[in-house]
This record gives C-alpha cells, structure tokens and sequence, in this order.
C-alpha cells in the first residue's frame, strides 16, 4: 500500500484555511518524502496530527458557544 | 467575512448610524465632506470586531462616545462560510468600560438563544469565525491610505498571509520540547548503563532458581519414597517369621496328602475292578478265590466281594479326593505366601538399591556440586572442630593409658579423610552403605522365595537397611535445608535483578518515548518547513497573478506584475523597462498603486489562508495619490479583481457619477444620524 493510500483518513474538505493547505500539501508532500530512506510512516503522520492538532486548535465554535 | 448590517448609537459624531442591506458583491462608496464621519464608518466595523480602532487602542476607547453621551454601541451582523451568520454587539462607555456580545443568527434570522457574553470569550471566539485578529485586519483588509506601505517582511501578518503564521511558534514550541526530552535522554541513559551495569554484577543464570526449587522438591519427593520403602520393608520383615511357619507347614500338607491320594488312587481301582468282574464276570475270579481261600470259600468270599468291595472302593474314592482338595488349597496358600515372598525380596533388592543409590544421581548437575561444595565447607569446618577436639581430648587421655589414646587416635582419623590444607574431595552426596555389610543382601532377597532364607538374617539385613536409611534420611534433610537457604538467597537475587531489569525496562521506555517524540517533533518542524516554503511560493505566484489583473488598471499599464520575493521584498515589473524594478526606484504616487494592488493581493491570500471564501474590505481615501484617469479606472476594476474580496468599501470625498457602485453611503455634515 502506498504511503499516499495511508493518508486516506486526512480529509481535506473538512477544514479550511491554513489547515486545508497545510493537510494538501501533506498530501502531496508524502509521496516524495516516502521515498527517502528511512522513511517512518507512523511518525510522519503523527507529525502530520501534531501539526494540524495545533493548527486547528481542535475547539469547534459550536462548542465555544455550549461551552460559555 | 461579509457585512450584511451595521447599526451605531451615540458611536463618534454619530448618534445613530444604520446600514442596512449591504451586498455581499459590488463597491460600496462612502463619501462626504471633511468631518461628515466618512472614517467613522470604517472605525465603527473596527471597533465591533476588535474593540479597538485604527487611531484608539483599548485605553483610549471613550472617545469613541459621542459629544454629551454616556454610551455609545455598535451592532455588526455578519456571515462567514455563506450561510454562518453572526450578530456582534459592543459597546463603550464614557469611562472606556466595554461589553460585547456575541449570537449566532439563525437561518430564519432569529438570534439564538445561545449568547456569548463574556468580553475575553467574544474576542476568542470572534477570532475563531473570522480567523484574523487586529494586526492582520489593519495590514490587509482595512487600508488607510496613509498607511499604505510595503508590508514588514517579518510580520506575523505576512506569515499569516502566506498561511504559515502558526508554523515559526509552533515550530519553536517543538525545538523546546526536544530540548526537554534530550534533557530526559541525557539523564535516563547513565541510569541505564549503571544499572544495566549492576545487573550484570549480579550475573543471575535465570535457569539456576528453577533448578534448585526441582531439586528440592526432588529431594522431598526421595524422602517420601524412602520413608514409604522403609515401612514397607518393616511390615514386610515382622510378617516374614510368620508366613514362614505358614508356608512350611503348608507345604508339609500338601507332602503328606500328596501320599494319600497316591495311596486312595490304586486302592479304588483295585476295589472297583474286583467288584465289578465279580458282578460281571465271576467266574475269572473263582480261580484266584480258590487258589488263596480254597473251593469251600469260595461263595462266601464271592458274596463277600459283591458286599463290601463296592463300598471300599466308594471311601477310597472319597478319600483320593479330598486329598486332592486339601493338597490343592495348601498348594494355593503355598503360592500366594510365596508371591508376598517374592515381593518382599523385591522390596529388599530397592531397598538396596536405594541406599546404594547416590542422590546426587537424581538432581541437576550443577546442584550437585553446589551441594558437594557446601558439603565440603561443612566437612572443612567439621574437620577444623574435629581438630580442636582432637588436641583436647588428646590433652585430656594424656594422662591415661596409652591403648584408650590409641584408641581415640584413630577414631578421629576415621572420622574424615581430610588433608593437611583441610580440604576432602566428596565422591557422593550420601553415606554409602558398607559394602560388606550388604554383601549377602542378593542372596537373602533371593532366599526369601519359598521361604528359604532364616527370618533372623532377614530381621538383621532389614535392621541394617533401616539403620542406613534413617542416617540419609538425617543427610538428605541436612542437604534440603542447604539448598533452602539457597533458594532463599538465590530468590532475593532474583528479586534484586527483577527490580533492576524493571528499572532498566521503565528507563528504556523514557528514552524510547522521548526520541520518538523528538523523531515526531522534527519531522513536524521539517513539515512545516516544507509547507512554509510550498505556501511562500504559492503565495508569491498567486500575489504575482492577482496583482497582474489590477496592476496594469491601476497604472494605465505602465506596470503589469509584482512580484514578492522569499523575503518578501517587492519587485514591479516594468514593460518599458522589461525588467523587474526595485521598490524604492519608483515614484511615491505610483508606489502607493502598485501597493494597493498588492495588498489586494495579499487579502486575497490571507481570506483564503484564513479560510474566507468571500471577504469585504475596507479602503480608506485609497486614491490620494491617484489622478482622475486612474481613479475610474481603479474604480471600474475594484469591484471584480478578485473572487473573493467581493465587497469593496470605499471611502472617498466624492466619486464619479459613472461609475457602477452596489451601495451607496453619503455621509452628512450637517447631521448626526445616516440611515442607508
């Protein structure tokens, strides 16, 4: 299975902005980055979890207006 | 970000402001002498979003209150992702306090019940839906003329522009949390290694526990099986007298009528053949009848034959079978006595056999040498006491007879061959028999078939065995207890590795977890270095693509291109001069063009970056140091350079009349109240 398949549960059309670029250009970015040596595809895409984590700040404003 | 409404009260020389139904595509002209609140428009969308203006920050904000008032309020209704409408209100009072509050509004344009009220939650969320904070609102989508300058190639606005804004923080977050974690490595691994290193100190052979708890079991198992042989041996030996006299006299039984039946046999024969030739045949008895009784006998003894002999050859019948019978059953008890005899020299022949039997032949080798080497410490240590006693009973018999010392002398040197560094080589772990003693064990265990052996020399073989099992018995326990304190201390050294492979384990994992969290943290950074410089490109080719669709109407098409470097240093490119110009080589006014177009350009990126799709944008007295050709033109083309920033706010003291606009807002000088 290719590295790109394994990014299946990246799915760009749920965000947007920055995070949607970012996850696109993952998308594309792993195809090239898999072919280097020692390529870990379980840390790369934490990597890639990590960052759009952080990028996304997780909180909805639906929950932002339960939540006050 | 669109507007839909803006609503003021007692908001700068307004008392009440009402814009209403504002397109969310087309130009919206603001216009109006000096002082007719043209700015306080732009100031009032500012202030609703951020709670600041352009001119005010938030200590300031009570001039915002209009001339006389107490309070002054601004209501922003606006849509973000199309249909996500928000009501935004907020207010400030003549002591600068601000209040905000926040709703959804609902498709069918009631205000959720929901409301955010909470002014440090209203900014959070605020900068959530809209997805730019002040800093990046004032460098792209509100333009003020005089401010309108290259962008500061190291903002956070830029960054946010190009998309990356979040990665040089984020990435510096990471770098501090690889940092901790090399600080966990470089702490764990001289743990290990010292750990690891008393581990190896111990050198535990994880087989040799096991080994010493079989070999004890092994020993208590012997136990058992010399205890149930030893009582077997005792039962068989005090029965053994008895069943002999048993034996012997069945067997003399079955001797003596064994005789009668040869004797009943013949006897029956005989009467019954007489008998019958007389019934039968009488007259080839008459010749013998006579010969021994003579002629006158004769009828008497045939009628005596024809009487009696019937009868005696009935008894003698009788008699010939039960001696068979008896002969028989004594023949059986012969048998079964002489199986139990069997088995007793069975028992006997184990019973030799296992006191022959060395222990150590039935453990683990290497537990046998443990045991020889304790066994030899005992013996030195015995041997150094028995020295001691030596020399004190010598000192004490000195004074007797020389025989009683010999005596003792020689004793004591039985007592163990120990050579003069005190040291003995142990061939087995039991004392073994004498051999003398057992010599005719064989031929007593054989003899006790059938009976033959005398019960005293059984009684002695087995009271020897007995003697003998009951001193390894005393040596086997002794050794049990040795290898119980072995296991003790070998367990305890068990335990000690145990906790030390523990340690070992839960410092590994501290040093496999934080390098995989640094593996995962660089390669983050190295994500985001590649999508930083992935979006700078991108960025720079969609500034050089939307900014050649104005450029050339902003400037009558003397310039057609800019072009932003990985710097963000600006380059125009001039089709006179076909090439690209530095910035500062180009005159103010057209500086100030070329600028707009850029930062066009640049709130393109940041709507689409923070995930606008549609954005308005709000430009104030954008055309300064624009003469009149190029004020139409740039009017004519603002409102569909881009497809996102579709509604285009622009302030002006007048427009022209030809020019297609999608809402206008003239501002009054001579009132405080504007309602469009």
């Amino acid at each position: 299975m290719s590295a790109e398949l394994e990014l299946r549960w990246l799915k760009t059309d749920r965000l947007r902005g920055a995070n949607k670029r970012f996850a696109e250009f993952c998308k594309e970015d792993i195809q090239k980055q898999s072919k280097q040596e020692g390529f870990d595809l379980d840390v790369h895409q934490d990597a890639i979890k990590q960052v759009l984590q952080k990028l996304d700040d997780s909180i909805s404003i639906e929950d932002m207006f339960n939540a006050d | 970000m669109l507007i839909n409404s803006l609503l003021a009260e007692n908001f700068r020389k307004y008392n009440k402001l009402e814009v209403t139904e504002i397109p969310e595509k087309g130009a919206i002209t603001v216009s109006g002498a000096n002082e007719s609140g043209k700015t306080s428009i732009g100031e009032a969308i500012c202030f609703a979003l951020f709670g600041r203006t352009f001119s005010l920050d938030k200590k300031n904000l009570a001039k915002l209150v209009g001339w006389g008032k107490d309070l002054a309020e601004v209501t922003l209704e606006f849509t973000v992702e199309k249909e996500k409408k928000f009501r935004l209100y907020r207010s400030v009072d003549s002591n600068g306090v601000i209040q905000a509050k926040l709703t959804k509004v609902l498709l069918s344009g009631m205000d959720d019940p929901k409301v955010i009220d909470n002014i440090v939650v209203v900014d959070k969320v605020l900068s959530k839906v809209i997805g730019f904070d002040y800093d990046a609102f004032a460098n792209s989508f509100y333009l003020v003329q005089r401010e309108l300058t290259t962008p500061e190639p190291q903002s956070e606005t830029i960054k946010k522009m190009a998309g990356i804004g979040d990665y040089a923080s984020f990435s510096n977050e990471l770098l501090i949390i690889n940092d901790e974690n090399e600080e966990k490595i470089t702490e764990a691994k001289p743990k290990i290694i010292a750990t690891q290193a008393s581990l190896d100190e111990i050198n535990l052979d994880e087989t040799w526990l096991p080994d010493l708890v079989d070999a004890d079991q092994t020993l208590d198992s012997e136990q058992q099986q010399r205890q149930t042989l030893l009582n077997s041996l005792h039962e068989s030996e005090q029965n053994y007298a008895e069943k002999s006299v048993s034996y012997h006299g069945a067997r003399k039984k079955r001797g003596f009528f064994s005789f009668l039946s040869w004797l009943f046999f013949p006897a029956m024969l005989v009467s019954l053949g007489v008998w019958v030739t007389n019934k039968v045949r009488p007259e080839l008895l008459e010749n013998p009848l006579i010969n021994i009784f003579g002629l006158d006998e004769l009828a008497t003894k045939q009628d005596q034959i024809g009487t009696w002999l019937l009868p005696v050859a009935v008894i003698t019948g009788l008699g010939f079978l039960i001696s068979l019978l008896v002969k028989g059953k004594s023949a059986t008890t012969m048998h079964d006595l002489d199986n139990e005899a069997k088995d007793f020299s069975k028992t006997l022949q184990e019973g030799h056999g296992t006191v022959s039997t060395d222990i150590g032949t039935v453990l683990p080798g290497r537990v046998v040498e443990l045991m020889q080497n304790n066994s030899n410490t005992s013996v030195v240590t015995e041997a150094m006491t028995s020295k001691v006693a030596e020399k004190a009973v010598k000192e004490k018999v000195s004074s007797e007879n020389t025989n009683t010392s010999d005596i003792i002398t020689n004793e004591l040197n039985e007592t163990a061959d120990v050579d003069s560094a005190g040291h003995e080589t142990v061939a087995t772990l039991l004392a073994m028999p004498p051999s003398e003693q057992f010599k005719n064990i064989e031929t007593l265990a054989e003899g006790t078939v059938g009976y033959k052996a005398n019960p005293e020399d059984i009684n002695a073989a087995v009271g020897r065995l007995s003697d003998t099992f009951n001193k390894q018995k005393d040596e086997i326990k002794q050794l049990s207890s040795n290898l119980s304190g072995d296991i003790a201390k070998e367990k305890t050294r068990s335990d000690t590795a145990g906790k030390l492979r523990s340690s070992i384990k839960i410092l590994t994992g501290v040093v496999d977890s934080c390098g995989r969290i640094i593996k995962v943290n660089n390669t983050s950074i190295g994500l985001m270095q590649r999508a930083s410089e992935d979006s700078i490109n991108l960025f720079n080719k969609n500034i050089t693509k939307l900014s050649a669709k104005t450029l050339p109407k902003f400037t009558e098409g003397r310039y057609n291109e800019v072009r932003v470097a990985e710097d963000f240093s600006v380059q125009v490119y001039s089709d006179e001069k076909k090439g690209y110009m530095d910035f500062d080589e180009i005159s103010s006014g057209t500086q100030r063009q070329i600028m707009l177009a850029l930062r066009l350009a640049m709130s393109e990126e940041l709507a689409k970056n923070t995930g606008n799709e549609q954005q308005f944008i709000f430009l104030d007295e954008p055309f300064a140091f624009f003469d009149p050709q190029r004020t139409r033109s740039t009017l004519n083309a603002l409102p569909d350079v881009s497809d996102v920033i579709t509604q285009v706010w622009i302030v002006a003291q007048e427009f022209p009349e030809d020019i297609e606009v999608a809402k206008v807002i003239k501002c009054p000088s001579d009132s405080a109240e504007l309602s469009v």
